[in-house]
């Protein structure tokens, strides 16, 4: 029972990061509808970013969560309207698709001659800090990422519900064409949600940085697990998509402690194909954006 | 301040500044924004301004122990000098296996570096001719190392190729050299043949290659190293259960069999035997897998960036086994500055060491000293040594035709090598012996095995919460 717990606390602990990424992806495909494939290789970029501040000037990671999320949110908006507005007005949504995979590719490459492919590792001082409660260990820096990525969902929540922007957010998600109509600037709220998704890579980025190592070519693989996440949770919710995030870690986990590391993959997709399958609109989605023909 | 309370401030802080800050900056916020994407990419360009990763490369700078090379038509004991001769080589510039593809990539240029100094290979015109790498990346995958041998074949028209240091990268390409009949001089790639059974169907040595050599060790023997490291551990403090965790490719499930068989066959019990994908990023549940089996030694295969998290995660989950070994990836300069003092006591395989008694062991390990900021290594030798094969296997083809230098290989001696002295058999295989080390304090390393040649004795890993 008690590697059980302590097996499903590791999942919960790792999905957090699915979580974090699945919330971007989940605000950015509900105003552009595109899966943003380069929501991972942003997410390694503040890595970077966080790494090199650490080792040139000593700032801790979670303090250059100060500056890392505002310019990823600044960054976000940039890329926007440098790259998605046009496009993001296409009735064809494989322009911003290929953007956005360009754009990853771009990101790889600049990543790659900044700082080489040699992978990182961040080696902080409590990076050993635990958290024992009933013989259950915790690591403090995933603790961590697990605060980060709850505040994010409530975060990200209390801005849809709570503000005038969200509001047309969710309006725009629901029918953008409607929404112009009612004389909310569209591309504003696009830009909006595109730079919170960005500024959650950020957040991500942060927590990437502390927990894991990391090189150039991981972002294509995280986004990978951050869609499979979002398409567990759901589409179009918040927590939803959070949920789906440590679901997958819950699966991961599961299957390398109960069945073989080797059959990490095999699980997690296998249950990502028996949802698309069975529950097109995930666990916690909203029936309405499967349409029946 | 309880938890509503706090959120319904977040969001009211949200409103306002939703209403004041987003709409009246708004134009500010969008020029901001641009000129953040224009500095990130400025940043981007002017940090890769020196970094060099040209896939082709001139003779190496020379380091302190070499003399400058030849830059006129003549040496300077009057012979004159050809065309240079280009050699190709497949190397990991990219992806996973970047690290040790670095360490190998140094050594070649250092061998190019060298026998240029010393005038370049005398051919059968009686010139002497310079030589020039000419690098192609494998990005660390079998199917990119055979793109990589089909460019440098087809397109760049090379037909003598070094090879990378991952073994289904360079069978991927051996297969690729056979078609167009050019050799391919490998190293650090398993030499295992078939079993006569034809159930295990072997590495380089179950190829059965015409245009291929390899030099290196067999899979089924490289778990001794590991068993030597635990051997030369104080009894007292020798570890009763291993694990053996290795990565889900040809290359691992060899390693991993041979080295499961290997400690069972020494009276060691295995617990637990994992194969796990190569880039996986959570080894928490595998590690409190081995911890609950009572696991106090682990033997691995892995890649550097996957070896740094499971070290990482070790050291999350308070573990520490008695003894941790690691083949292929904890072995790299970069793994230890990665990790830092908590890569101390992990031990390695290795192929090399300076302080081994062969010819220009210790300047070559100085000269890397001298570029790698003090940092030692444990492979360049065997990268070095393979390179002298080649120019002395040119020397004595006097020529440049990749069939003749083949032949040269098959069933050669090559005495004095960084290496120790060096003979293929007749299938173009020369096995050589590992070596297995430990990363002391301060990142020294220290030969544990083989024992006449070991620098220090095993010492147990000590652990996380009494460092």
């Amino acid at each position: 029972m008690g590697s059980l717990v302590q097996v499903l606390t590791n999942g919960i602990l790792l999905g957090s990061m699915y979580g974090i990424a699945a919330i971007g992806l989940s605000l950015i495909f509900g105003t552009m509808r595109i899966i943003f494939i380069a929501q991972g290789t942003m997410i390694v970029l503040f890595a970077y970013l966080v790494y090199w501040s650490f080792q040139k000037a000593g700032i801790d990671p979670y303090l250059s969560l100060l500056t890392v999320v505002p310019l990823a949110f600044v960054l976000g908006l940039g890329l926007f309207y440098l790259l998605f507005r046009k496009a993001a007005a296409l009735e064809d949504r494989n322009v911003s698709l290929l953007l956005a995979v360009g754009l990853m590719y771009l990101i790889d490459n600049l990543i790659l001659k900044a700082w080489s492919a040699t992978p990182r590792g961040l080696n902080i001082s409590y990076s050993s800090a635990m958290i024992v409660v009933w013989g259950l260990r915790v690591s403090w820096l995933r603790l961590a990422l697990l605060g980060l990525a709850l505040a994010s969902a409530f975060v990200v929540y209390a801005f849809l519900k709570k503000t005038r922007v969200g509001t047309a957010v969710r309006a725009a998600s629901e029918d953008m064409e409607a929404t112009t109509i009612q004389g909310i600037n569209s591309v504003w709220v696009s830009a909006i949600s595109f730079a919170i998704g960005i500024a959650l890579a950020g957040v991500a980025g942060v927590g990437m940085a502390t927990v894991y190592s990391f090189d150039y070519q991981f972002g294509f693989v995280f986004a990978i697990k951050a869609l499979v996440a979002l398409a567990l949770g759901g589409i179009g919710n918040v927590f939803g998509a959070l949920a789906g995030g440590l679901l997958l870690g819950i699966i991961e986990n599961l299957a390398a402690y109960y069945v073989g590391i080797a059959w990490i993959e095999i699980a997690s997709y296998g249950v990502f194909m028996l949802v698309l399958i069975f529950l097109p609109q995930g666990l916690f989605g909203r029936r309405a954006l499967v349409k029946k023909v | 301040m309880n938890e509503v309370g706090f959120f319904t401030r977040v969001s009211a802080s949200f409103v306002t500044f939703s209403r004041r800050g987003f709409v009246k900056h708004k134009r500010l916020l969008l020029i901001g924004a641009a000129l953040v994407v224009l500095a990130l990419v400025a940043v981007s360009l002017a940090a890769c301004g020196s970094d060099d990763t040209t896939t082709t490369t001139a003779p190496a700078e020379s380091s302190d122990t070499t003399a400058p090379a030849e830059s006129s038509d003549t040496t300077t004991a009057g012979a004159e000098m050809g065309d240079d001769i280009v050699i190709g080589a497949i190397n990991s510039l990219t992806g996973s296996n970047v690290l040790t593809g670095q360490e190998e990539k140094w050594a070649q240029e250092k061998a190019v570096a060298d026998i240029n100094a010393k005038g370049g290979i005398k051919l059968a015109d009686g010139k002497q001719h310079n030589v020039v790498l000419k690098f192609a990346d494998d990005k660390s995958q079998p199917t990119e190392g055979a793109a990589a041998m089909e460019k440098l074949i087809k397109a760049d028209g090379l037909k003598i190729v070094l090879s990378s240091n991952i073994t289904p990268v360079n069978q991927a390409a051996a297969q690729v050299a056979e078609k167009y009949q050019a050799y391919f001089h490998i190293t650090s790639s398993w030499t295992d043949e078939a079993s006569p059974d034809g159930s295990f169907p072997g590495f380089i040595g179950g190829m059965d290659l015409k245009w291929a050599t390899d030099m290196f060790e067999s899979a089924g023997d490289s778990g001794l190293v590991a068993i030597g490291g635990a051997k030369a551990l104080d009894p007292a403090d020798a570890p009763t259960t291993f694990a053996v965790m290795t990565e889900n490719t040809p290359d691992g499930v060899g390693f991993g069999d041979a080295t499961k068989a290997g400690l069972e066959a020494q009276g060691w019990k295995v617990a637990s035997y994992e194969k796990f994908v190569e880039g996986n990023k959570d080894f928490s549940s595998i590690i409190l897998k081995f911890k609950q089996a009572n696991v106090d030694a682990v033997v691995t295969l892995i890649a550097p960036s996957d070896g740094i998290t499971f070290v990482k995660q070790m050291k999350e989950q308070n573990w520490s086994p008695k003894y941790l070994f690691g083949y292929k990836g904890f072995w790299p300069v970069d793994f230890y500055a990665a990790l830092g003092d908590d890569a101390n006591y992990i031990s390695y395989d290795g192929f090399w060491s300076e302080t081994l008694p062969f010819p220009y062991a210790k300047e070559l390990g100085q000269a890397f000293q001298d570029d790698h900021d003090g940092n030692t290594s444990n492979s360049v030798g065997l990268y070095y040594a393979a390179a002298q094969i080649l120019f002395t296997a040119i020397e004595r083809a006097g020529s440049t035709d990749p069939g003749a230098v083949r032949d040269q290989v098959f069933n050669g001696s090559f005495p004095g090598t960084t290496m120790g002295d060096i003979t293929y058999n007749d299938q173009g295989i020369a096995d050589i012996p590992f070596l297995a080390f430990q990363w002391a304090p301060g990142g020294e390393r220290v030969v544990l095995y083989p024992t006449e040649f070991a620098t220090g004795k095993t010492v147990t890993f000590v652990p996380w919460d009494q460092r």
